[in-house]
């Protein structure tokens, strides 16, 4: 652990080939920052879960008026805290490098705004709602028996039961019966049964505590045919009452389900509505490979604050390519037996394009763009799933139409774009896409090498030196975002959002500095 | 800057050599810190020829290196950030005078600290020939016409290498000439994609014919047996010939003469209750065309001599095997002999469960062995080391989070520098990886340093470590300066302490 006292440390400056100036004569700033996975129990505990940064790259870069860059180093610890000291004022970004040795080629290098002449403390964090601290079932059995009663008549084959415990980020799915795991499993057309589970053997699972707020549901689960597309949604279900688990020991829990008000859902998508984005996501896309749209229960309410880390109920599920082909889909309503409640129920919709982006040694890579809303509007009728934001339009690399694949564009080139003409963003997340391959710690073909978090104020990103390297490849791949949380929140909590939350890619040629 | 606020535990008796301990303060690291010099760094790779013209200088990427300065004080460490850039180059600014850890940590692995009062830091690697020679097309061939061969016996093998040109190949023929032949013309091998040589009259480049032989009564060695320094231009696109006539290159005596049994005292040193009796022997000689001014570039070693059947090496009393009369075609300047003895260590995990690391003493010298000097340990490991006034030796609880250690010199020779390998017991890692004893980070100090305080943030409560302290002595080192050139000769003796915990 690195303690952090504050020094009057020297300023660093370090120049892009010359040495730096800053005329405006605005005291330097300290920018902090913190990161942590935070778990959110239902009893109100806050778990933070620091995230290492003791061998993270942390850097502040800011550009002066004149074009000279400034990189001021700072520091991280493994308590998750980075401190950048006596950083120049005005816009720049905190580049967090994050050490990662495994081989997966996932953003490890990201850079947030700064833009600012006062000390910045950011949170970097994402939370997640439930507890960490659960005990789980080691010793078989630790039966947890269920006293089903209130099924629908159940439908081998079609129907599964679910048991979800939002606090403990748990949920499992059972179709039949598993020896020494699971037994009692409703026969056809059974309206009750006695269900036990080994709590060590089934699911290795966490151990429910009714102190700590733990709330577990069952649902019965049922995939149907909808206008010739299978659907899945609970048939019946209920909030069970709180009980508590210990290792080795039975539990017995009375579940009897019913139909609850039902949520109504139309399974309706806009898919004209997606589509039309589609010329701005890239010069060389193609029609929608794929598109998803389900409805889940996230464990808290979804409108002041959403996590994507949380783990949710599924309410709604839709084969694969069932929305496969373009024109409005509708296939009607679905009254869906949610035992949540409204305020936690969300929608998930997008559609996916094939983007090529080719490699000077001529591979070539299908990237995919992506057009997607998260939003706790349901569809309905006369409101389809729909796109709340588009792609950003007219990108270019120093000055030169980003779809032209320009060449000599410099090691700093300014990547500029016009705002999207749907949705007002918040964001935009830009990544410099590398060539893999060549760096011995990735083998695909483009991976992000950085990821820029721009205000949605801002059209424009100026790259920063040490990034892009000559005679290498790169492509840019602009994210407009939008989403509901405050922008003061936003300023400070980068990582966080609230429904409704949109997004839309834009992928470019390659160009090369 | 930052600060640790950590207060040493104890205070303690320090060795008459030198140290990296705090200068004093009054420990509440609140303190503005004199914010002075600037230290620079470089890591590029210098690709050579032999007379030292520089082929090219890339720079190894340290723009995702970690760079820090640690600099004791007050009992605790203030702690600078660097930057690493794409050229190779860093730098660590505002640090105040006097020595510091500089922490170097790679990309995705790689944790060393190095005690260094430098104002730069030279981590810049030789190596020889270019980076990325010319090479030849898809389905070239190269032609043999090669004569003067020695009758050819089973076990015989052709060797070509130019050093210059990155041209190695060991085993050049797959179909081997009939027995008593000698001449290996008319065939060819494939060269697809391997580097074309270019060799003029007087350029080092030598074919070689290897052959077990008796070289001393009762001692069987692959050495040469014939040789020759062609000339070559292979041009990429055309099948090249390979055209010399071999013969028996001059005699190197050498005295295979082994002390082991000097090697095997050093097992108390290595542990006393724990090192068991060696367990392997190594013995070769070698022709480094990398040995530069004594300096050892990164190069491909060509065998001269290596045993046949090495379990005779093994044992624990004197061995002479006396004089080799090795062919041998290479200059003698490239030539260096190896020795190095290994040992078994218990050092079973925090469960009980048994594991054993290996830690050995070993020795490259320029100078052979003769009748009246045997090879024998030029450096010995170190002696009594402890971690705070504690017995390194034993299992120790509550060492603290950044504990001095200290140790006394060796007995026999004289360290250039060492290397403290701090090693963690994991028993539970994630997978693929198995249990066992994983490095945590390496300091490494000069010579004269004989204790130091661990850096902050390497230890953690909780978690049981172990470290690997490895003497070297190595004429010209400075691990302040230019911590990554070896040199030729070059000696090293391992001790392992035991357990401990924070």
């Amino acid at each position: 652990m690195k303690y952090l006292l504050f020094f009057a440390a020297p300023i660093v400056l370090i120049g892009c080939g010359e040495s730096s100036t800053n005329h405006d004569h605005r005291p330097p700033r300290t920018i902090t920052a913190t990161d942590a996975l935070t778990f959110r129990g239902a009893d109100g505990t806050h778990d933070e879960w620091p995230i290492d940064l003791d061998r993270a790259i942390v850097q502040a870069i800011t550009q002066a008026d004149d074009g000279t860059w400034t990189i001021v180093p700072g520091m991280g610890t493994s308590g998750g805290v980075v401190v950048v000291d006596d950083v120049p004022a005005g816009d720049g970004y905190l580049r967090v490098d994050y050490h990662d040795s495994s081989p997966e080629p996932r953003p490890r290098n990201e850079y947030f705004w700064i833009g600012s002449d006062d000390d910045l403390d950011l949170d970097l964090g994402v939370w997640r709602a439930g507890r960490a601290d659960a005990d789980r079932a080691w010793t078989a059995p630790t039966d947890l028996q269920l006293d089903v009663t209130g099924l629908s008549p159940w439908q081998p084959g079609a129907d599964l039961a679910v048991v979800y415990t939002p606090n403990l980020g748990f949920v499992n799915v059972f179709q039949q019966d598993i020896p020494e795991a699971v037994s009692g499993m409703p026969a056809a057309s059974a309206v009750a049964t006695e269900l036990h589970i080994d709590w060590a053997t089934a699911v290795f699972g966490p151990l429910a505590s009714a102190d700590r707020g733990d709330r577990s549901y069952l649902m019965q689960f049922r995939f149907r045919q909808v206008q010739g597309v299978i659907v899945g949604a609970p048939v019946r279900a209920v909030a069970l009452p709180q009980f508590d688990q210990h290792d080795g020991e039975a539990t017995v829990v009375a579940a009897a389900l019913a139909e609850p008000a039902p949520l109504r859902v139309r399974l309706a998508m806009d898919r004209p509505a997606f589509d039309a984005l589609r010329p701005d996501l890239g010069r060389d896309v193609g029609a929608a490979l794929g598109r998803g749209f389900s409805i889940s229960s996230s464990p808290s309410a979804v409108a002041q604050e959403f996590s994507p880390q949380s783990v949710p109920a599924e309410l709604v599920v839709l084969d694969d390519g069932a929305l496969d082909g373009a024109g409005p889909a509708d296939l009607g309503d679905l009254d869906v037996a949610s035992p949540f409640p409204v305020e936690t129920v969300y929608g998930q919709f997008v559609s996916v394009y094939p983007v090529t982006v080719a490699r000077d040694d001529g591979l070539v890579a299908q990237a995919q763009a992506e057009v997607g809303v998260i939003t706790n509007a349901i569809p309905t009728q006369a409101a389809p799933a729909a796109p709340i934001i588009g792609p950003v339009r007219a990108v270019t690399v120093a000055g030169h139409d980003a779809a032209s694949a320009p060449l000599g564009v410099g090691l700093t080139p300014e990547i500029a774009w016009q705002p999207p003409a749907l949705g007002t963003p918040v964001e935009y997340e830009v990544r410099v896409l590398a060539p893999g391959g060549a760096d011995p710690t990735y083998d695909f073909l483009w991976y992000p090498a950085a990821i820029f978090h721009v205000p949605g104020d801002r059209t424009s990103l100026t790259l920063p030196p040490e990034l892009l390297r000559p005679d290498w490849p790169y492509a840019i791949a602009i994210r407009a975002v939008t989403h509901a949380l405050p922008a003061d929140v936003r300023a400070t909590h980068p990582r966080h959002l609230a429904l409704p939350y949109g997004w839309a890619d834009t992928i470019t040629p390659a160009f090369k500095p | 800057m930052r600060t640790t606020t950590r207060l040493l535990f104890a205070t303690l008796a320090l060795g008459a050599c030198g140290d990296n301990l705090s200068p004093g303060g009054d420990g509440d690291g609140d303190g503005p810190g004199p914010a002075g010099r600037t230290v620079t760094g470089s890591h590029l790779v210098l690709y050579k020829l032999l007379d030292k013209t520089l082929l090219d200088d890339p720079a190894f990427d340290m723009s995702d290196t970690l760079i820090e300065g640690h600099v004791a004080r007050g009992g605790g460490w203030d702690i600078y950030p660097g930057v690493g850039h794409r050229d190779g180059s860093f730098e660590i600014p505002g640090l105040p005078d006097g020595p510091m850890w500089l922490r170097v940590a790679t990309r995705p692995v790689g944790e060393v600290f190095y005690w260094t009062d430098a104002d730069h830091v030279d981590f810049d690697e030789p190596v020889l020939g270019p980076e990325d020679p010319p090479r030849s097309a898809d389905d070239d061939r190269l032609n043999l016409a090669l004569t003067g061969l020695a009758p050819w016996q089973d076990g015989d093998s052709i060797a070509w290498f130019v050093p210059e040109d990155i041209v190695f190949a060991q085993s050049l023929v797959g179909v081997p000439p009939e027995p008593g032949s000698t001449e290996l013309t008319g065939t060819s091998v494939d060269w697809s994609g391997r580097p074309l040589a270019d060799t003029g009259p007087g350029e080092p480049a030598f074919v070689v014919q290897y052959r077990p032989q008796e070289l001393a009564p009762g001692v069987e060695v692959i050495a040469p047996i014939r040789a020759a320094s062609p000339t070559m231009h292979q041009v990429a696109g055309t099948t090249g010939t390979l055209t010399a006539t071999l013969a028996a290159p001059p005699v190197l005596p050498y005295r295979l003469n082994w002390a082991r049994d000097a090697f095997e005292a050093t097992r108390a040193e290595i542990h006393p209750t724990r090192a068991e009796a060696s367990s392997s022997h190594w013995f070769s000689v070698v022709a480094m065309p990398g040995l530069v001014d004594g300096e050892a570039w990164i190069s491909v070693d060509y065998p001269v001599a290596s045993l046949v059947d090495p379990s005779i090496l093994e044992g624990t009393t004197p061995l002479d095997l006396g004089e080799l009369a090795i062919p041998n075609p290479y200059p003698r300047a490239w030539l260096t002999d190896s020795y190095v003895v290994t040992f078994p260590v218990s050092l079973p995990m925090p469960d009980g469960s048994p594991w054993t690391i290996e830690a050995a003493v070993g020795t490259r010298r320029t100078e052979f062995p003769t009748a009246t000097s045997p090879a024998a340990p030029a450096i010995t490991p170190i002696r009594a080391p402890k971690i705070g006034w504690r017995d390194a030796f034993t299992d120790l609880d509550g060492v603290g989070l950044t504990p001095v250690i200290s140790w006394q010199a060796p007995a026999t020779g004289t360290a250039t520098s060492y290397e403290l390998t701090i090693v963690e017991a994991v028993l539970d890692p994630p997978p693929p990886y198995r249990p066992g004893w994983y490095i945590t980070a390496t300091l490494v100090v000069p010579g004269d340093v004989t204790s130091l305080q661990v850096p902050a943030d390497l230890l953690v409560e909780g978690k049981t470590y172990a470290m690997i302290v490895k003497a070297i002595a190595q004429p010209g080192q400075d691990i302040t300066t230019r911590p990554f050139r070896i040199g030729g000769v070059y000696a090293f003796a391992e001790a392992v302490t035991g357990r401990f915990t924070p």
